[in-house]
């Protein structure tokens, strides 16, 4: 047999449709016998529907309901891409950043980078900058960089990167963009962007001024302005576009990432 | 103009059919208009960024009502609000009311009475309530919503229940001193 103090607190479960059957019979049949339960579970019930019946807030506004429908209706408007890097990098920043590190590194052997500047010709180029490029990475906030999305941004001065095309395809599901980061590299920004194309077979782009940067005078590969190698295993494709230097390194077919060469480059 | 993915926008448009809840709700909590929009936007905008967490299936008004609700407790303890904690105690004497009457008395409130006696309730206990036997949602929902546990939702509908018995046999009776 319930106690009283049991039913009380098994009112509003029972209520609620949370009891099981065997409880529900308990507390039915204590209600039925016991009189102060019974009027109790009245009372509260009369209480309930007085509220339910009588007590309201008022509606939202027509005012309000029209900004807040505009309001969500803007707000709904896909995620520009580099949206979608911020976030990707939010939720995964220790493999994005790996792997960032790693493309870097592969890119710049073959781009056979040149300093801007005479005194840091003589440096170990490729070293300082990785180490540079991964200290910014890893310990400061990336600067971000004003880019009105999907918008063609002029060249505003050196060192800011301007991209004059999109670098994400939302309805191409074959390339689609899951990261990014931008940072510095010898002394310029540079963007990184990794895109999915099968599992396991990321697909990571630099873009970075080509101011100061040299391409190899006899490329390994040359097929139209793309300059093509192998290093380590991982296939490279570099180009330049306006001012920009692009370059693709990938774990993939060559005509995985000629596709994706295509698509960069509006063809 | 791009258009707008159909995931997006239908989520969009869901959240505006909660639109007069979480008004409702926000009025509930504070009634200064502009509080009042601004919490509920606030609100629509936290759930449309963070709509990749909620799990299709659930209850997504439930979902809205959490976030306004974190919302609302978040900006009082910016404001650095204290709620001031319940001095109710129970009514010795209300162990030998008639109950009939008390029901009487229920049936008979007047809106009036309702909302001046909810309003009197402090917050915690009012939320409760309201949640549960106006909103409908259900007890553990409840807890969701204000982030307590179940338990203590209970004893918040109990008490809070009570208080507003005793509020409307005030005003039953003609009082209005009823102690809140």
């Amino acid at each position: 047999m319930l106690r009283c103090e049991t039913v009380k607190d098994f009112l509003d479960a029972l209520r609620d449709g949370t009891l099981g059957l065997s409880e529900v019979q308990e507390v039915r049949s204590h209600l039925a016998t016991c009189s102060a339960c019974g009027r109790e579970s009245e009372v509260t019930e009369a209480l309930r529907a007085a509220i339910r019946n009588r007590v309201s807030a008022p509606a939202a506004p027509a005012a309000f309901r029209e900004a807040m429908a505009h309001l969500l209706a803007r707000q709904a408007t896909p995620m520009g891409w580099f949206a979608r890097l911020q976030e990707a990098f939010r939720r995964q920043p220790v493999a994005a950043m790996a792997l960032t590190a790693a493309m870097v590194l592969l890119v710049l052997v073959p781009l056979n980078l040149q300093m801007l500047f005479r005194r840091e010709t003589v440096l170990p180029l490729v070293e300082e900058s990785v180490n540079e490029h991964i200290r910014l990475t890893l310990h400061e906030t990336p600067p971000e960089i004003p880019i009105r999305e999907l918008q063609p941004l002029p060249v505003r001065h050196q060192r800011r990167l301007e991209l004059f095309q999109s670098l994400s395809f939302p309805d191409d599901s074959e390339y689609h963009v899951t990261g990014g980061q931008v940072s510095y590299l010898l002394h310029r920004k540079v963007l990184t962007v990794t895109y999915y194309h099968r599992p396991n077979r990321p697909i990571t782009l630099l873009v970075l001024p080509s101011t100061g940067i040299q391409l190899p005078d006899q490329p390994i590969g040359l097929a139209g302005k793309v300059y093509w190698a192998i290093h380590q295993g991982f296939r490279t494709a570099h180009w330049q576009q306006g001012p920009l230097i692009y370059s693709l390194v990938a774990d993939s077919d060559e005509a995985d990432l000629s596709r994706l060469v295509e698509k960069l480059q509006h063809k | 103009m791009t258009p707008l993915p159909d995931s997006s926008h239908l989520f969009a448009r869901s959240l505006l059919q909660y639109l007069d809840a979480l008004y409702g709700f926000a009025w509930w909590l504070t009634h200064h208009r502009e509080e009042i929009e601004d919490l509920v936007q606030e609100t629509c905008l936290r759930a449309l960024r963070s709509a990749h967490q909620f799990e299709p299936g659930t209850n997504l008004k439930a979902w809205l009502f959490s976030i306004l609700e974190h919302e609302w407790l978040r900006r009082q303890r910016l404001a650095k609000r204290e709620v001031q904690s319940d001095a109710y105690s129970a009514d010795p004497q209300s162990e030998g009311r008639e109950w009939a009457v008390e029901i009487d008395v229920i049936r008979a409130a007047l809106r009036k009475d309702l909302d001046e006696g909810l309003r009197a309730l402090s917050e915690e206990y009012r939320s409760a309530v309201l949640l549960f036997d106006l909103y409908g949602f259900s007890l553990k929902e409840t807890a969701e919503i204000l982030a307590v546990p179940d338990g203590t939702v209970k004893s918040r509908l109990s008490r809070g229940r009570q208080m507003l018995r005793d509020k409307l046999r005030a005003y039953g009776s003609g009082s209005s001193d009823a102690e809140m």
